[in-house]
């Protein structure tokens, strides 16, 4: 059974502290305003975060009158997002649910900062500490320089300019990014995202409802997630092996290939990653990625990042896989204004977590 | 520092785990070698970081040397110390 994604809202992603209900709360009010949906006929709520707060899902449901038949959290640290949308796809694709909010949150600093858990970074838990080790062993291997990196916090900073939610309000240029403040030797401070408070939800669909109370709605025909450990330094320092899984089932179950995407967003979690993710998506050669985000670069082409990525935007942990795929609906609807990349049909979101030990693909057409 | 090694099919089970992962038996422990390898740094401030690998566990440290002469592959000793209720690994180069 098809599924797709007919609505969508967010918040915009600050440094507030304030209740994780509270903000939650407000991304579902305007999704359902926005929606005119019949409250009466959402089946579930799926919520994204990280947060510790209990029972959530019940929560958000009583608040604005839901009689939810699945109601939980789903957490699954950076990649909590896409989590909760590929389980709201299994509900309405088994005919167990027509309508699925899936909304996500957290704070500006959220329990899922950190993954304490992970015993083989001693005492380097921090993520700064994997995305240097990754940016170094890259540089090594494929000869990419500062510039190469800082490109990237470029371009997707200022592609976030025109996303009305990002938390970047301001523009870099490649100068700006190499001059910043070093973090380490291999990252400086604009190469790294920035933890946020934000909340987006989407409204998921079966084609049944999707025909009644959409006028444009957009199809998930391909879905891939893999899991290949948890403990980063398991991990190839240059490649993240479940990225690549992930998307070659997911073109697999669609039957496309990268070079049929026409948008996406990726998980740029910190510069080094951009370039990592495009190479073991396929949409260029492994070695090529800093060439193809240069390229991208040099002629303002917005396709890969168009709403800023996590650099741009920000990343409230459990809100960024569903921000993910919001950019990816609107622009597929032909709606994401000066962002807007011409004649958008198929649109891709990555979106991993804990240094790619996971991650999940998500690819959307509008026909 | 202590590894756990199946008892059946010696696959070695790291971070520690009561299970092996392959065939499911019982591990038991047993100290690693303390001599490995470099896999990859960087440095914060005046610290070096560092990926060192010991038979085929990998673990990050801190690596202890005023020598600029660090590359991928240079020998290290693993040292381990509690900090804070918390086992952190130290590394220093074997000529
Ligand atoms: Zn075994």
């Amino acid at each position: 059974m098809n599924v797709f994604v007919t609505d969508y809202s967010s918040t915009h992603f600050t440094l507030q502290n304030i209740e994780i209900r509270s903000i939650l709360l407000s991304s579902v009010q305007k999704l359902l305003i926005q929606s005119k949906i019949d409250k009466k006929l959402i089946d579930g709520i799926l919520i994204s975060t990280t947060s510790n707060s209990k029972y959530l899902a019940a929560q958000i449901s009583e608040f604005l009158g839901i009689k939810s038949k699945f109601a939980f959290t789903i957490e699954n640290l950076c990649s909590s997002g896409t989590n909760a949308i590929v389980s709201a796809f299994a509900y309405i694709s088994s005919g167990l649910a027509n309508a699925i909010i899936v909304v996500g949150a957290d704070l500006y600093n959220p329990p899922g900062k950190i993954f304490e858990c992970d015993e083989s970074r001693g005492s380097y838990k921090h993520p700064i500490f994997w995305a240097s080790l990754f940016t170094k062993a890259y540089k090594r291997k494929y000869g990419i320089n500062e510039y190469d990196l800082a490109r990237i916090s470029s371009k997707n900073y200022n592609h976030a300019l025109h996303n009305p939610y990002a938390f970047n309000k301001k523009t870099y240029t490649v100068e700006n990014i190499i001059d910043s403040k070093k973090i380490t030797d291999d990252l400086n401070i604009l190469h790294c995202s920035k933890l946020c408070t934000g909340s987006s939800a989407i409204l998921m669909m079966s084609e049944n409802y999707a025909k009644k109370f959409s006028t444009d709605p957009v199809r998930i025909i391909g879905i891939g997630q893999f899991t290949d450990s948890t403990f980063f330094t398991k991990n190839d320092l240059t490649s993240m092996p479940s990225t690549k899984i992930a998307s070659q089932n997911a073109f697999s179950m669609c039957k496309l290939t990268p070079n049929q995407i026409d948008v996406a967003e990726v998980h740029d979690a910190f510069s080094i990653c951009e370039i990592m993710a495009i190479e073991d998506i396929g949409f260029t050669k492994k070695g090529h990625g800093a060439d193809l985000s240069n390229e991208l670069y040099q002629t303002k082409n917005n396709k890969i990042n168009p709403r800023g990525g996590l650099l741009g935007s920000g990343h409230p942990i459990g809100a960024t896989g569903i921000s993910q795929t919001m950019e990816i609906v609107q622009q597929l609807q032909n709606k994401a204004g000066k962002r807007q990349i011409s004649r958008a049909n198929i649109g891709l979101i990555h979106n991993m977590s804990a240094a790619a030990t996971s991650s999940t693909i998500l690819i959307l057409t509008s026909s | 520092m202590i590894i756990t090694e199946c008892k059946k099919c010696n696959k070695l089970v790291w971070p520690n785990c009561k299970f092996c992962s392959i065939c499911l038996e019982k591990t038991r422990k047993r100290d690693i070698n303390n001599i490995g390898k470099i896999i990859e740094f960087s440095k914060k401030d005046k610290t070096i970081f560092c990926i060192g690998e010991f038979e085929q566990i990998r673990i990050i440290g801190t690596l202890q040397t005023n020598s600029n002469d660090i590359l991928p592959n240079s020998r290290i000793k693993l040292h381990t110390k509690n900090l804070h209720e918390q086992l952190t690994y130290f590394f220093t180069l074997i000529d």
